[in-house]
């Protein structure tokens, strides 16, 4: 299938500084693609290029085949987004907000705004103004704006800046069924590793304006040949190890309190926990300890990020 | 597509409580000017054939004097008209005292459009501006409504605005100035340009004197919305725009005593009325003169206002 959006050598100079430079990738239907990058690197003007905001010094940008720069009406059309800071009309309730921006699209019914507010858990504050709202509500009702005419692409800008823990949770389960179930492309940008590991099927690294590495949050495929760093908690460690010991010579171990820390396969993880288990020792857990994507981006910008 | 950005902007504009101070102030307004009045007129004696006969006639000797002996032109013209309208009077038996109506009250009512002028500018000043102090013209201008529909829907609400407060205060003077002092519209308003005479029935003269103030008004919050959106910035449109509101035409009567050239002014052209009252600020100049320089200040408003909020990257 076709990118539904697509960056090719995007540039941009205010004055003299090259804020954006030669900024290409595309995103799929149905993907959840992370922007990431340190503050300031120039994530939000990349978006306010392709929702048209800011004109691109050089470049293109196209939405299902259509270019910001020469297709406007078409190609913004098919996009959602919210740019920076959810900002809504302070002075109108939720509701009004959303037909507001629902009669600037075609076919934006009473219904479709009433089922968004639903989807974003607002309804009850639907009559209510959104300069009573707290942060995250403000970004759930972002949000909603972003999907009330069902775009073909939704980018969000750090879009879960001040929420809760829940609420992160809660945006993050809602943005994979929207990808999933409506099979709508995302943009989402942070500056937070943890979040794009959770959220994202893809990322792309960005600093300085460079795009510096595209890649895919999971190598499912390296856990299957390669050595893993596992951790097994057990009743009792010492023993534990030594019965380990005796049995491989060649593994190192550690101790680290109620837990035991040694490099194996997973052929080799299955063949300790039987030999612990037939000598009566309780495994409570093997934990694998996957390599963060923090430690993959660390190695990645040589430390350079946040 | 246009409508629905009109309903838009109106929707904005009525659901901000500054709105509704203004239209509460524009009634207070009202029933302040139609309180002073009915105070003033309550006791008043109007005086009697041969008073006022005698007063005009003596008002037309100083008037003549003054014709002869002032350089400036105004005061000149001032005094021909004044002459002329005089003796219509005289001639007509038309006394100038004239029992209170809603009609003369309406007619001594007109300064409240100045104050629909400020909240007019207010509105076309803040207009554009304050999407970009909310940060709400992201959310706005990444619609497939194309920027300069945007821009001239709000426009349009502004003027529909002006309209509005023009029709609030049209209605509550009626009706506060008619219980007051009396639907009675049997008495006419009379004016003067370059010496000739114009008679004209109560009703049709303060709804030409209304309009003709519209105009002002009209201009000059085109003028704070072009500031505002070049600028970005409420504040120095609402300066600038407001100042010129009550200074505008003092400051072109003052240049029309230099130079010719004042007649370029935007403030020489804004008050039709002259032409049948009081005379242009120029000699030579005419009605369609006028006409023709209000529409191309219109147009200078409006061109640059789009030039500058199509080609600006909004980086808020
Ligand atoms: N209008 C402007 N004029 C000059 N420089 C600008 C302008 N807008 C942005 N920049 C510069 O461009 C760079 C990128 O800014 P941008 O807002 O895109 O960063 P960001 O990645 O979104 O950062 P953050 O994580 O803080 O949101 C910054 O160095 C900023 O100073
Ligand atoms: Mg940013």
């Amino acid at each position: 299938m076709g990118a539904v959006l697509s960056l090719k050598n995007v540039d941009k100079k205010i004055g003299k500084a090259q804020i954006i430079q030669d900024v290409s990738f595309d995103v799929y239907p149905g993907e959840i693609f992370g922007f990431l990058g340190p503050n300031g690197a120039g994530k939000t003007t990349t978006i306010r290029m392709i929702v048209g905001l800011t004109k691109m010094t050089a470049g293109d940008i196209t939405v299902n085949g259509h270019s910001i720069a020469t297709d406007y009406k078409r190609a913004i059309e098919q996009i959602g987004t919210i740019v920076e800071n959810p900002e809504l009309y302070p002075y109108l309730t939720a509701e009004k907000n959303l037909i507001h921006f629902g009669r600037m699209s075609k076919n934006v019914t009473k219904k479709d705004i009433n089922d968004r507010l639903k989807l974003v858990n607002l309804d009850y504050a639907k009559d209510q103004k959104v300069k009573t709202f707290s942060l995250g509500m403000k970004q759930r009702l972002g949000i909603a704006q972003a999907m009330l005419h069902r775009p073909k692409l939704l980018i969000l800008d750090e879009p879960t800046n001040g929420l809760d823990p829940a609420g992160i949770r809660e945006i993050r389960t809602f943005l994979r069924k929207v990808a999933k179930e409506e099979n709508v492309a995302i943009l989402i940008s942070s500056h937070l590793l943890s979040e794009i590991e959770h959220i994202c099927d893809r990322f792309a690294i960005i600093q300085e304006g460079n795009i510096t590495q595209i890649e895919s949050v999971s190598n499912e495929s390296d856990l299957k040949q390669g050595v893993h760093s596992y951790y097994i908690e057990t009743d009792n460690p010492t023993r534990a190890q030594k019965l380990i010991e005796t049995t491989f010579p060649n593994l190192t171990i550690t101790q680290q309190e109620q837990f035991i820390q040694l490099m194996l396969t997973k052929e080799e993880a299955g063949n300790i926990v039987t030999l612990l288990t037939s000598n009566d020792v309780v495994v409570y857990q093997v934990v694998l300890e996957k390599q963060s994507l923090e430690e993959r981006f660390f190695e990645a910008t040589s430390g350079g990020l946040v | 597509m246009f409508w629905s950005l009109i309903r838009n902007e109106w929707m904005k504009v009525f659901n901000r409580t500054s709105t509704y101070v203004m239209i509460g102030l524009l009634i207070v307004g009202v029933l302040i000017t139609a309180i002073y009045t009915f105070y003033q007129q309550k006791d008043q004696q109007l005086p009697s054939e041969e008073e006022w006969r005698s007063e005009l006639m003596q008002q037309n000797e100083e008037y003549l004097e003054q014709e002869k002996t002032t350089i400036n032109r105004y005061i000149k013209s001032h005094a021909i008209n004044q002459q002329a309208i005089n003796e219509y009077r005289l001639e007509h038996n038309i006394s100038p005292y004239d029992k209170e109506n809603v009609w003369s009250y309406m007619e001594s009512n007109t300064s409240l459009t100045q104050m629909i002028g400020v909240f007019v500018i207010l509105i076309g000043a803040s207009i554009v501006s304050l999407e970009f102090k909310q940060g709400t013209a992201k959310l706005l201008l990444v619609r497939s409504a194309s920027r300069l529909q945007i821009l001239f829907a709000k426009f349009a609400t502004v003027i529909l605005f002006g309209l509005f407060l023009l029709v609030i205060l049209f209605m509550s003077s009626i009706i506060i100035g008619g219980s007051l002092f009396g639907f009675d519209a049997s008495s006419t308003h009379i004016s003067a340009s370059n010496g000739e005479v114009f008679e004209w029935s109560r009703t049709l003269y303060v709804g030409v004197d209304y309009l003709s103030n519209s105009i002002t008004v009209f201009m000059l919050s085109a003028f704070a919305f072009m500031i505002s959106t070049m600028f970005r910035s409420d504040s120095i449109a609402i300066a600038i725009s407001i100042m010129l509101l009550f200074i505008g035409t003092m400051a072109t009567n003052i240049l029309g005593l230099i130079t010719d050239w004042a007649r370029f002014s935007l403030f020489a052209n804004t008050d039709l009325t002259v032409y049948f009252s009081g005379g242009p600020m120029v000699e030579d100049m005419t009605f369609s003169f006028s006409i023709v320089m209000l529409i191309l200040y219109l147009s200078l408003f409006l061109t640059l206002a789009g030039v500058f909020f199509k080609k600006r990257d909004v980086s808020i």
